[in-house]
């Protein structure tokens, strides 16, 4: 390791860092959560998630997902992808989402599916808000 | 060096990020995505020194589309091209200043190879939040950037016979 090789790795740290500090965080638990679901060529509305529910998620191309919702979260139960990443990446809850890599976010890449956890306005989940 | 030994030089080091790729296919380090070795990295760090940073952008995306069929779909070859051109600039760019080791070249190499992924993810998802997934990604891609920088390192000092080869064909 040579001089500059050090101030590389002293940037690059630097800078996820910071991405780290300002990811989405855990949200104040009196405030009500939603799934929103982004599809190819397809819009939902977000669902609540206070009642458990099965959605199923059906593409043209063949693409087929299925979403797990119980209340306070929501997990990819079924997934006909090749590298089933999503099922893997597991629950996303309001508690565990400050400790996901994928924060609040499931995603499954080959069906180009996102689920993700937000409050009523839609926004992703701020610090402290 | 001559053009002949530039181009078998050049298809070697293909076939050998091939057999790594395929290898790390096998192996996958970690279940969340966008996490793997990326020991062609090495191999292409080697290249930039060896056979020049034009055969290695070739090399790069003979082996990104070769691989992209033979293991995934069209739109891993997207994900992998979008990071592998991001990732070999850097470090084609910094390989050989003064002050920069391959370790170096090799750690932005390896940053950037993720950069360029979650921004093509960004993109094609319009999904622009993604961006925080890099602060875990981001550094995963230094140490592993880290690890083949310092293994293109050694195998660049512990592989003299090529160098004996190309002076005497000088």
């Amino acid at each position: 390791m040579k001089r500059r090789d050090w101030l590389i790795l002293f940037f690059v740290l630097l800078f996820s860092l910071a991405l780290f500090l300002l990811r989405p965080q855990t949200a104040a638990p009196e405030m009500r959560t939603y799934l929103r679901i982004t599809a190819p060529g397809q819009s939902y509305p977000l669902v609540a998630l206070d009642t458990a529910q099965e959605i199923v998620i059906d593409q043209e191309n063949g693409a087929h997902n299925v979403i797990s919702v119980f209340p306070g979260g929501f997990v990819m139960a079924e997934s006909n992808c090749k590298n089933q990443d999503c099922i893997h990446q597991g629950q996303v809850t309001v508690d565990n989402m400050g400790s996901r890599p994928l924060a609040n976010q499931i995603i499954c890449l080959p069906n180009k599916v996102v689920l993700e956890l937000v409050s009523a306005d839609e926004r992703v989940l701020e610090l402290g808000s | 060096m001559k053009q002949t030994r530039k181009l078998t030089l050049a298809a070697i080091l293909v076939a050998v990020m091939l057999v790594l790729g395929y290898l790390e296919s096998l192996f996958p380090v970690s279940p969340v995505p966008g996490i793997k070795m990326g020991l062609a990295n090495s191999v292409l760090l080697i290249g930039i020194y060896w056979v020049g940073v034009r055969a290695c952008f070739q090399m790069m995306v003979v082996k990104t589309v070769l691989l992209g069929f033979m293991l995934g779909n069209p739109m891993m070859i997207l994900y992998s091209l979008a990071g592998g051109v991001l990732s070999l600039t850097a470090m084609s760019l910094l390989a050989g200043r003064r002050g920069v080791s391959p370790i170096g070249a090799g750690i932005a190499g390896g940053v950037l190879h993720n950069v360029g992924q979650v921004a093509v993810a960004m993109l094609i998802l319009q999904t622009p939040s993604l961006i925080y997934y890099l602060g875990i990604l981001m550094p995963v891609g230094a140490g592993m950037g880290l690890l083949t920088g310092t293994i293109a390192n050694m195998l660049m000092r512990h592989l003299p016979p090529l160098k004996r080869i190309e002076k005497q064909e000088d």
